[in-house]
């Protein structure tokens, strides 16, 4: 019946609504996409160059993990980013808990402000400053340079959805279990910490990802035996682009991928 | 009832130390370092001589010519005014794209709503290398963009559009890199607007368009800034893009940063424009902290 | 301005359906009404009833799915909200937070083009229509529900709508302001000659308020008429027990003389009230009788005898409740004026029970 009448003007109900505003909002998720559908379309070119489609073909994955140098790098990668993972998932933990359940103290704002501090400096210049920082200490410890390097950038993206879980959780359910008989640790090992395990695993997932992503520090801080995956990528580039990089960097954003999604669902309230 | 870090302050400070200790350590001090070695004289073969000089920051403006006098040499300035300028207009057309976007986002259906703002967020987790390296591909030498013109044979084997190394691929990039910090914000904002606001606009004779620029806009302008300083500050210090994308010719501050430690080996000097970087950064943050405060205060009591 | 002949709004079989055609969910169940020039109108309803969604519809905020609505003779349903001369004060306000009062008030009349002389006069008139003359420069957001709602009337009314539409407006307020408020809208209605629309589900605030009412349910007009009209005769058992307390009876027709009636509920008691009716004997119907006219009376001497078996005191007044031989209750109320004599009567004590003369509707529906 909607359709038979007849509109005499048009507006009534359309409170600054814009049809035509789909199209630009389109036009923006093929801009986002657009280069990585044709970088993952690449991958799959069996022909030398780049750059020339020469029909479908998945050698250059098969190239990626017969190159020794490429499977070394990607273990760095893995090993920097599983320890930075742990060592800044555990720190942040603690923080978020001292800062949501400690009340109000002085020294709160300042706590917050340090902790986000690594994501407000641009990170070409915490890249420096930790270069120099290792150089003038004389510190040498290889991956376990990068891995310093990589927990501290890494606790301000584990302790953001710790704390916003915190924030969303009802302290009810703590003081009902204090009720039933709990010690303090009782209650938090059988009521806060399961609720907080979703806030967690999203903390760490994105720690993982920002970790394995993780490309000018690494470059600035790593050293001819600790290449990082994306510090590779980045000389392979430099060499010249082969069909290799396009399949390395397809992998790599899949992982990515996989792994944001987790973070997605883990840090959706009300599970 | 109070927990064990309410009741206890030295076990709320046990919990926050590893934190402070770790972010002091490895990022507060080595900032401070920084800092210092920016005033001090540089060893050709890397690393400094402890001796106080300004001559990093002199060298920002000046240069020694052959009789060892300071000559004005704009060329460093020049890199500053272009990281500024470029980091600008990326930022003015990631608000022209962004809002609408953001606007059309906050207007679906919730569930549509979460899965539109989920796909903006993952190429922002995904590697800004990887990403930047994709438009390689498309603006290069015989890229995508360059493949029409080839079917057609309007383009030889070696013609190109020559898009890559240029200013506007520079842009490009960091508008497309930072795109989805400056949708995320400006949806919050929105997500929070009362459209009944909107309503009661159109009631009191506003077109849409006027509904938009005296009522949508205005309150939404605290989101606004916070996406254009959460993308401006990054452009400014962004390496990869301006690195992979501008070239040699197109070197912005972040950029030359890296060159001083990776090529020239000139400490105080990288630490003296790693330094502007972070003051431009200081500067920024004062001023939206000034705005939303004086935004807090006219929203009180609401 | 139109003359009196003319509607101010005439709604011509209006359906408005949310959602698709097949699945969608029915607000407004083909209603028409008239709203006259310069009355102050009410619709009254329980929630979901539609009266928002009409409302709505008014002010352009909603599109009608089928029907016609004119604006003094002018068919407006297709029109964008600003391209129709009517204002809205909304439920919380929906002040701009971001503008002084003075730049609220001033709003409506910038977007009309006004020339700046003419908008600054007609702000300081209307702050003073609404006494809030000292409030110009304040924000909103600084301000209490009852100088908000002053805010929200004054913004309004400054661009001279031919309808005020409001909506529910003083339903934020707390009860003493509310009632004070119910005084300043009869008075501006008054003052600017504005016909005013008023959506409410408070029944009070729609008695003492408006010339007409219609009352609204599950999307449809029940009844329209003025206050005294919708009390005493409501036009079915739904705007009786909307309206006011009441005693709803179901009977059936049962003997019938010329001037008086016997009616007997299902309980088998049978009541005889002089009253005729046109309905045929054995008719189920429902009575209505409101509490201040069931009356309580001497064993023997009323129309049927009964038992008390609840007061309650509610200070002004009590309620009584009293239970007739099939088990169905009664309420009345009475005065707790000093010296009546049921102040006597206690728990468990026999009561007769009579009516107010000419108290009795006869409900079909």
């Amino acid at each position: 019946m909607t359709a038979t009448r007849k509109r005499k003007a048009s507006g009534a109900g359309a409170v600054a609504s814009f049809p035509g505003l789909f199209i630009v909002a389109g036009l923006f998720y093929a801009f986002l996409y657009f280069p990585i559908l044709v970088l993952v379309a690449y991958s799959f070119n069996s022909g030398k160059r780049s750059m020339v489609w020469k029909g479908f073909g998945i050698d250059w994955y098969g190239r990626v993990f017969t190159n020794d140098a490429i499977l070394a790098s990607a273990f760095n990668s893995l090993v920097v980013a599983t320890v930075a993972t742990i060592l800044s998932t555990m720190i942040a933990t603690a923080g978020a808990l001292a800062l949501a359940r400690g009340g109000e103290f002085k020294g709160k704002t300042l706590s917050v402000g340090l902790i986000t501090l690594p994501l407000v400096v641009p990170e070409i210049v915490t890249a420096v400053a930790t270069l120099m920082f290792f150089a003038s200490i004389g510190m040498t410890f290889g991956l376990g340079n990068l891995i310093v390097a990589h927990t501290v950038f890494c606790i301000p993206f584990a302790f953001m959805p710790i704390r916003a879980r915190l924030e969303g959780m009802d302290t009810t359910m703590e003081q009902a279990a204090r009720d039933l008989y709990s010690t303090e640790w009782q209650a938090f090992r059988y009521v806060t910490l399961p609720l907080l395990m979703p806030g967690i695993i999203a903390g760490a997932t994105l720690a993982f990802v920002i970790s394995l992503d993780d490309f000018i520090i690494s470059l600035m801080v790593s050293t001819a035996g600790t290449t990082t995956l994306p510090v590779y990528i980045y000389g392979m580039i430099r060499q010249g682009i082969t069909p290799e990089v396009n399949a390395v960097s397809s992998i790599l954003f899949a992982i990515s991928l996989a792994l944001v999604t987790v973070y997605w669902f883990a840090s959706k309230p009300g599970k | 009832m109070s927990t064990a870090f309410q009741k206890d302050p030295r076990s709320r400070w046990l919990a926050l130390s590893p934190t402070y200790l770790v972010i002091a350590i490895f990022m507060a001090i080595p900032l401070c370092i920084m800092i210092v070695i920016s005033f001090l004289e540089q060893n050709v073969y890397g690393g400094v001589h402890p001796n106080f000089t300004l001559a990093a920051y002199q060298q920002i403006l000046f240069e020694r010519d052959f009789d060892d006098n300071l000559v004005f040499d704009p060329a460093y300035l020049i890199i500053i005014g272009r990281s500024l300028l470029l980091a600008l207009v990326a930022t003015l057309i990631t608000i022209v794209i962004g809002f609408p976007v953001a606007y059309y986002i906050v207007r679906q259906p919730e569930r549509r709503r979460n899965l539109l703002i989920f796909l903006v967020t993952i190429p922002f987790w995904t590697n800004l290398l990887i990403r930047t390296f994709a438009w390689l591909l498309i603006l290069g030498r015989g890229g995508i963009l360059d493949s029409p013109f080839k079917w057609v044979g309007l383009f030889g084997p070696d013609d190109s559009l020559g898009l890559l190394y240029t200013p506007f691929a520079v842009v490009l990039g960091l508008t497309y890199t930072y795109l989805p910090l400056m949708v995320l914000p400006i949806y919050a904002s929105l997500e929070k607007l009362d459209f009944r606001l909107v309503e009661a606009a159109a009631d009191l004779y506003s077109n849409k368009w006027s509904a938009i620029r005296y009522v949508v806009v205005p309150l939404t302008l605290p989101g606004i800034v916070a996406g254009a300083i959460l993308v401006f500050i990054p452009c400014v210090g962004n390496f990869v893009t301006v690195d992979l994308l501008g070239g040699a010719k197109n070197l912005m501050l972040g950029s030359l940063v890296q060159f001083q430690f990776a090529t020239a080996r000139n400490w105080p000097f990288g630490s003296a424009v790693a330094v502007i970087l972070l003051l431009f950064v200081v500067s920024n943050m004062l001023f939206y902290a000034r705005i939303n405060k004086g935004g807090s205060t006219q929203g009180h009591g609401s | 301005m139109a003359d009196d002949h003319t509607n101010a709004l005439e709604v011509r079989n209006v359906i408005k359906v949310y959602g698709g055609p097949a699945q969608g969910v029915t607000a407004l169940d083909n209603v028409s009404l008239d709203i006259r020039h310069n009355e102050f109108f009410t619709l009254l309803g329980p929630s979901g009833c539609g009266k928002t969604t009409l409302l709505r519809l008014f002010a352009g905020f909603e599109e009608v799915t089928e029907g016609e609505i004119y604006l003094y003779g002018e068919e407006i349903e297709d029109l964008a909200p600003h391209e129709r001369p009517v204002n809205t004060v909304f439920q919380h306000y929906a002040l701009f937070p971001h503008m002084t009062v003075r730049d609220n008030i001033a709003f409506g009349l910038r977007r009309l083009g006004k020339p700046d002389s003419e908008i600054e006069k007609t702000v300081r008139e209307m702050l003073g229509m609404v006494h809030m003359e000292d409030f110009g420069d304040r924000r909103p957001t600084q301000m209490s529900g009852g100088q908000m709602q002053r805010v929200a009337l004054a913004r309004a009314l400054a661009p001279h709508p031919k309808v005020l539409l409001l909506d529910e407006p003083l339903s934020a307020l707390d009860l003493k302001l509310r009632q004070a408020m119910r005084d300043e809208l009869q008075r501006l209605q008054r003052e600017t000659g504005i016909t005013f629309v008023f959506v409410t589900h408070d029944q009070d605030e729609a008695l003492s308020m408006s010339d007409r009412i219609a009352v609204m349910s599950n999307g449809e007009v029940q009844q329209i008429g003025g206050p005294v009209d919708i009390y005493k005769r409501p036009a079915n058992r739904f705007v009786a027990d909307f309206i006011g307390d009441t005693n709803l009876i179901d009977v059936s027709v049962g003997a019938r003389t010329r001037s008086s009636t016997k009616f007997r509920t299902s309980g088998g008691v049978e009541l005889a009230i002089k009253q005729t009716t046109e309905h045929a004997e054995g008719t189920d119907l429902s009575l209505n009788v409101r509490p201040e006219n069931v009356l309580i009376a001497p064993v023997g001497k009323g129309k049927t005898d009964g038992t008390l078996v609840h007061k309650t005191f509610l200070g002004r007044t009590s309620i009584y409740t009293v239970q007739m031989k099939d088990g169905t209750e009664l309420k009345t109320r009475y005065s707790n004026q000093e010296g009546r004599h049921h102040q006597t009567i206690d728990i468990g004590d026999k009561v007769g029970i009579d009516f107010a003369p000419n108290s009795i509707a006869v409900l079909t529906s």
